[in-house]
């Protein structure tokens, strides 16, 4: 994991001054409302529907024991003790008062934590591959790497005021676990005869418009990711739109030059950067990758062969063959543990949680865990020998379900509850949603399934690429949603087709089960419901799912 | 580097030669003046793009660059280009919407000269520049 060296700490020290300074200004009358929203959103505070907002940071989701110690003491501490683990990685807590941010954002500073960049039209937190490092699939770290460009966009001169908010997720492994075809910068490494390299994709994202990116560069050399992207922002940054603030992504822009010309400007920008002073070289390739060495394995062998299918109804096999990954350490493996739970939105976790999971994770997993953008935790270094502790320490805190990419392991924004910008609630529809899937021997049965839900066209809940996705929207007032069937997010990442007309929040449930149900009637054995709904079409899972409903 | 407070936040107009934005053509402000001669003073418009005004860099000493709102980017990225890609080393002055809050940031693009909006603070803005004792990316020099 990255550790921060004393120029880290000064330099965290003096943006929370600066941020004091700020809020002082902006109390005592000096600084106006219009201007500090902005130098506020840069350092991660929203104001909402209830009361501010505040997006911690956690840089391609890394963080530590201490650090999660430190995030449920300041829970307590500033907000109501609890708080909500984001789609890009980050925490979020929903009650802090705005007065007392300087002090909390100084608690944060003290653990090398800010909320830098979570907000604002500026390049957001780098979001990655939560099993980087341990995955077998894996061609390169991609750590190092996002650990250079948090560095790199951190108060970036040039790249502060762009048009709109700008997202970058690297990922070096075969399956993408990062999603980078629905980011505006996507990044994966890949690996030739001649060495290391990135394709660079354009122009993904979700929202009002959702977009799968494009490649513009099939083989950028790493030491040239720095200047690359810089020329990227800088096209961006000059020719996106500022008249409208939903066509001011640079998806937009990609889709309105056309791939070709886009690539063109990259290139020409890029004449004057490349091989320039950003170029990075192999001493600090070398110094990024030395933070990201392994831990100390222990020489072990691996236990039983990877259980790949359900054997028996014991909970703690279940429990393996589903929340158990193996590893790239003979004899370790890596464990994903759900906060997807049963009366619980998801996503959330008590104060106590946080010091549940930091004890776990010093106890089994060298003092650090990761966030993924599903919502839910990892504890990538767990010896296979203590699995069965650790399942049974996990069940203490209600954090053993076997749900990994199952119908209950819903991605969900706060919605209507929190945000001011939703146009409907989305937590309840997951609790709603959640009920009907309350026998867990059924919801193995129906296997892998993503149900993504969104409280507004944000698409915060990832609706577009969830194999049933669901949009909150309003009609005269009452909460409506909108389905969609058929995204995925990864290496064949896809965006969901509308179903049919909008149901009400008392159907919307049913109808998802009656989809799921569909699915199980046509499917071939092993076929996911992708392959199913484009084997079958569109119209069969839509008379299924509006069967019976009064429109 | 330089500090200009002025009443309304807009420089002098007499200063400049030519008007360059990005749709219309180029305005001159001087109409009797040649076309041929040399522009030593320009204002560009935030949706210009320098290569269509390229040529008057070798003449020129000074370039405003105008500033819509604080929130607008593009002269953030102009001036990084004038001077990263086209090598001009004259006077950048930035005016309009010119907040103490950024001056930090519009100077490590390489702008050295700064008109600063009306209600600002001078010693405040001038308190910006160098707030931070390092940065994680290398300043454009003036």
């Amino acid at each position: 994991m990255y550790q921060y060296n004393d120029d880290d700490q000064q330099f965290l020290q003096q943006r929370c001054d600066q941020f004091r300074e700020q809020t002082r200004q902006f109390l005592a009358g000096d600084l106006t409302a219009e201007e500090f929203q902005q130098l506020r959103l840069r350092n991660g505070l929203y104001i909402q529907r209830l009361a501010p907002m505040l997006r911690i940071a956690i840089p391609y989701g890394e963080v530590s024991a201490k650090q999660l110690r430190a995030l449920a003491a300041i829970t307590r501490d500033f907000d109501k003790g609890y708080a909500h683990f984001t789609t890009r990685q980050n925490i979020q807590l929903n009650w802090p008062k705005i007065e007392a941010m300087p002090d909390l954002l100084g608690r944060l500073a003290e653990v090398d934590m800010h909320a830098i960049q979570t907000s604002g039209s500026c390049i957001r937190n780098i979001t990655s591959d939560q099993f980087a490092g341990v995955a077998t699939d894996e061609i390169a770290d991609p750590r190092p790497w996002a650990e250079l460009l948090r560095q790199w966009s951190t108060l970036h001169p040039e790249f502060n005021w762009l048009p709109r908010k700008f997202k970058i997720a690297v990922t070096g492994a075969i399956s993408d676990r990062a999603a980078i075809a629905v980011h505006d910068i996507g990044l994966r490494l890949q690996s030739d005869d001649a060495g290391l390299y990135f394709e660079v994709w354009v122009g993904g994202g979700l929202g009002r418009t959702p977009l799968i990116g494009v490649c513009i560069n099939t083989r950028l050399e790493p030491k040239h990711l720095i200047t690359y992207l810089t020329a990227i922002l800088r096209v961006y940054n000059q020719l996106g739109r500022r008249d409208n603030k939903y066509k001011a992504r640079i998806k937009i822009l990609v889709k309105a030059m056309g791939k070709l010309d886009f690539q063109t400007a990259v290139n020409n920008a890029w004449q004057a950067l490349k091989d320039g002073p950003e170029t990075i070289n192999e001493d600090s390739i070398a110094r990024f990758a030395g933070h990201f060495s392994r831990p100390n394995y222990l020489a072990l062998t691996d236990q039983a062969p990877s259980r790949s299918v359900i054997t028996t109804d014991q909970p703690f096999d279940r429990w393996c063959a589903q929340n158990v990954l193996a590893h790239q350490q003979p004899g370790y493996a890596a464990v994903h543990i759900s906060l997807k739970r049963t009366g619980i939105a998801p996503g959330d976790v008590s104060d106590r949680d946080l010091e549940a999971l930091a004890d776990l994770a010093d106890r089994y997993s060298f003092g650090e865990a990761r966030v993924t953008h599903e919502q839910n935790l990892v504890l990538a270094d767990v010896e296979q020998t203590k699995l069965p502790e650790l399942y049974k320490a996990l069940g203490k805190h209600n954090l053993d379900r076997a749900n990994r990419g199952l119908a209950t392991d819903m991605i969900c924004c706060p919605g209507g509850d929190y945000c001011s910008l939703a146009n409907a609630k989305s937590i309840p529809v997951a609790a709603a949603i959640e009920e009907t899937f309350q026998d867990a021997e059924a919801e193995h049965h129906l296997g892998a399934l993503s149900i993504n839900i969104s409280g507004c066209m944000n698409a915060c809940g990832h609706h577009h690429v969830g194999n049933i996705g669901i949009l909150g929207v309003d009609k005269k007032g009452e909460e409506f949603y909108q389905l969609s069937i058929g995204g995925e997010p990864g290496e064949d990442a896809r965006i969901g087709r509308i179903l049919g007309p909008s149901v009400a929040r008392a159907e919307i449930h049913w109808v998802v089960q009656r989809l799921t149900q569909c699915y199980q009637q046509h499917r071939l054995t092993e076929e996911a419901f992708n392959q199913t709904l484009d084997r079958v079409g569109i119209e069969v899972f839509k008379s299924a799912a509006y069967e019976g409903l009064a429109s | 580097m330089k500090l200009i407070t002025t009443v309304n936040g807009y420089p002098e107009q007499q200063e400049i030669d030519l008007i360059w934005s990005g749709y219309d053509e180029p305005h001159r402000l001087n109409d009797a003046e040649q076309r041929s001669s040399a522009v030593s003073s320009l204002q560009i418009e935030p949706d210009a793009l320098p290569d269509a005004f390229q040529h008057h860099l070798i003449t020129a000493r000074l370039i405003l660059l105008h500033l819509p709102a604080f929130t607008d980017g593009r002269p953030y990225s102009l001036a990084a280009m004038l001077r990263q890609h086209y090598r001009y080393e004259g006077e950048i002055r930035v005016y309009g919407d010119v907040r103490a809050a950024q001056l930090d940031h519009l100077h490590r693009c390489g702008i050295n000269s700064f008109v600063l909006k009306e209600d600002q603070d001078a010693a405040s803005a001038l308190g910006q520049i160098g707030y931070f004792s390092k940065w994680y990316q290398p300043n454009i020099s003036a």
